[in-house]
């Protein structure tokens, strides 16, 4: 998995893929991969930092907020394009990565961890306190559309290829810097800050860079989404749960390696969606059939145990455990 | 001149109650902390169990509150027992992968009260119903009462931890858990003990807690966010630091509550800046603010 090769090759792979399935999928599966993409951005901005630098953060959905009120507020007020408003407000969000890497420089792990939390929860205050402007709860609608088309079709598929281009282009860049010189400084990082130091490398310039690197890839898709839904919610813009599934969807995907947040990213949202169209379905027990309606309301408890389980028996993630399964595999032929 | 002397002590007086309560609540964050060097983001979700529990016993099984406020703290204490030994034992030793099983966890709580007790705000009748007037305040009682049981708590914890022998081997295990494991400590079972005592303790907070402010799933989030607030102003682990500190967070929050708010307006839109709309936000600034300029907390970190 460490090689740049592989993962520009399982990164290609999954891209062309993407591409390539979206005119055969039904409606409601376009929509939810529409989706998946921007979460898979999300997840990948999380990894970057939290995975390869190991410092876990629990609010990264704080820098999908700024993105996203930024550009969403300056787009319904002072009504500037958003060619102009979502760098604006990527802008925003990297500024606040910057802010937000001072107190990383000075707290370590866990403490590092709880100011993360905490971010995100006194952002949601103050964007109920300015509710006047921002929405409060309620949000706001009538932000202009990432795709300008009357059609729906024609718009699905819009929203469906500019997210496809972000998430490409984040993924090759991310890819790219995860095996550059500075990926291997930050994965050192991780393993032994101290003997980083030691080898004269000023490991806070790094890591700063990491935050902003995250907080800029992060706030790209919070800015993007905003645009996708034509509206500033207030519940996707500062969930909570969003910013877990984060790291719920590097751990599956295994940590660290920007691939797998990519998987694991498709596989939270697309693993959503199954429950879901389960939860329309009945079983063929009884009279009457047993209706698993009760399935939707349980797809976030069961992505959270899943979560507990993976941090019990498979820390690494699936596809790292995929590739030591496949590697075991071929090394059995050559030696038999 | 008579008008400022009732606000004052208005103030004072409230500032009191609640500040008893948040370092009720704080106290079991702290405890696990100090012992087992355990963050327990699942701590706010203990307390909504316990409320949870009460309100449920209160309401569906007709038990009056005290046996429900038992049944409470019974099932917290049994709950943090077993939330050690199925969960965080095995995890421990990464602070990290802590911290993100034990969030994962609240959350888990949080969807399954959602999914049985839907998201509808509830209230747990008090213990004693009607208000009282202390000098020129009027006081709920309820109140007076969870400040006392509180206070009783916090004291009851302070003795069990100085002066009975299983509370100093619990002190002896946080000062150092490997000298403790040389003399002969079952570290371990110290461990499960003070999951046990942070879970009752959590239990005893989340009904007053409950009977104080409301009862809905997403109730766990401003405990977390008090004791967090409270253990780093005090210091992590540091139980004198934790109630100094709560009776400052305590403070700010009701200062909050009446401070005159300052309407600012631009073009049509205002906000309040200051006023009972900052109550939650502003111990959450103190506590960034805290965090940025002296993150060893305020008193030093007490080991």
């Amino acid at each position: 998995m460490s090689s740049r090769a592989v993962r520009f090759s399982i990164l290609g792979t999954t891209v062309i893929v993407m591409a390539v399935v979206a005119p055969f999928l039904p409606s409601k599966w376009m929509t939810t991969l529409t989706y998946a993409q921007i979460f898979a951005v999300y997840a990948m901005g999380w990894d970057i930092l939290s995975g390869m630098t190991g410092q876990i953060s629990f609010g990264h959905i704080f820098f999908v907020a700024v993105a996203g009120y930024t550009t969403g507020l300056l787009n319904l007020y002072v009504k500037w394009p958003i060619w102009a408003t979502i760098p604006l407000g990527v802008m925003m969000a990297v500024l606040a990565g910057l802010l937000f890497s001072v107190p990383a420089l000075r707290l370590r792990g866990p403490y590092f961890s709880l100011i993360t939390l905490i971010l995100p929860l006194a952002a949601a205050r103050l964007v109920i306190i300015l509710a006047d402007w921002t929405g409060g709860e309620l949000g706001k609608f009538g932000v202009a559309a990432l795709c300008p088309f009357p059609d729906f079709k024609a718009n699905q598929y819009c929203n469906y290829y500019s997210l496809w281009g972000v998430m490409t282009g984040v993924g090759l860049f991310l890819v790219w810097l995860s095996t550059s010189r500075v990926g291997k400084i930050l994965e050192a990082i991780r393993e032994n800050e101290e003997a980083v130091e030691a080898a004269g490398i000023n490991t806070a310039k790094y890591k700063i860079f990491a935050f902003a690197v995250s907080a800029c890839v992060v706030g790209l898709g919070g800015a993007f989404s905003v645009h996708a839904n034509e509206a500033i919610f207030f519940n996707s813009l500062m969930s909570l749960t969003t910013s877990l599934e984060m790291i719920v969807a590097s751990v599956i995907g295994g940590m660290g390696i920007i691939v797998g947040a990519l998987w694991g990213g498709f596989l939270v949202r697309g693993g959503e969606q199954v429950i879901r169209e389960l939860a329309q379905l009945k079983l063929p027990i009884g009279t009457e059939g047993l209706a698993l309606s009760f399935l939707e309301r349980w797809a976030t408890l069961i992505f959270f145990t899943l979560l507990i389980i993976l941090l019990f028996f498979a820390r690494q993630g699936l596809l790292p455990l995929l590739a030591g399964l496949f590697r075991r595999r071929r090394g059995e032929v050559r030696g038999g | 001149m008579d008008q400022v002397f009732v606000i004052v002590e208005r103030i004072v007086i409230y500032s009191v109650l609640i500040s008893a309560l948040y370092a009720l609540v704080a106290l079991g964050f702290t405890m696990i902390f100090g012992v087992g060097r355990v963050l327990n983001l699942a701590h706010g979700a203990f307390l909504m169990v316990g409320a949870y529990t009460a309100w449920f016993a209160q309401q569906y099984l007709h038990w009056n509150l005290y046996s429900a406020f038992a049944l409470a703290v019974a099932l917290c204490t049994l709950l943090g027992v077993v939330f050690y030994q199925g969960l965080v034992r095995h995890v421990q030793r990464s602070p990290i992968v802590t911290l993100i099983a034990t969030l994962a966890c609240a959350l888990i709580i949080e969807e399954l009260i959602k999914i049985f007790f839907t998201t509808n705000t509830q209230l747990l009748a008090p213990f004693i119903s009607g208000s009282i007037e202390i000098h020129k305040t009027t006081v709920i009682t309820n109140r007076i009462i969870a400040f006392g049981a509180s206070w009783l708590a916090i004291l009851l914890f302070w003795l069990f931890v100085h002066r009975a022998r299983w509370g100093k081997v619990i002190l002896a295990t946080a000062q150092d858990h490997e000298g403790a494991a040389l003399v002969g400590i079952d570290v371990r079972r110290v461990y499960t003990l003070t999951w046990a005592i942070s879970g009752a303790l959590a239990g005893i907070a989340g009904v007053f807690f409950a009977s104080w402010v409301k009862i809905d799933p997403f109730m766990w989030r401003d405990p977390l966010i008090i004791s967090f607030a409270i253990v780093v102003v005090g210091g992590l682990g540091s139980l004198k630091g934790s109630i100094v500190a709560a009776y400052l967070i305590g403070l700010l929050e009701v200062l909050m509550t009446y401070s005159p708010s300052i309407r600012v307006c631009f073009s049509f839109r205002c906000f309040e800046f200051l006023g009972s709309s900052w109550v939650g936000v502003s111990s959450l600034l103190v506590l960034i603010a805290i965090l940025f300029i002296k993150p060893e907390g305020l008193f030093g970190r007490t080991e």
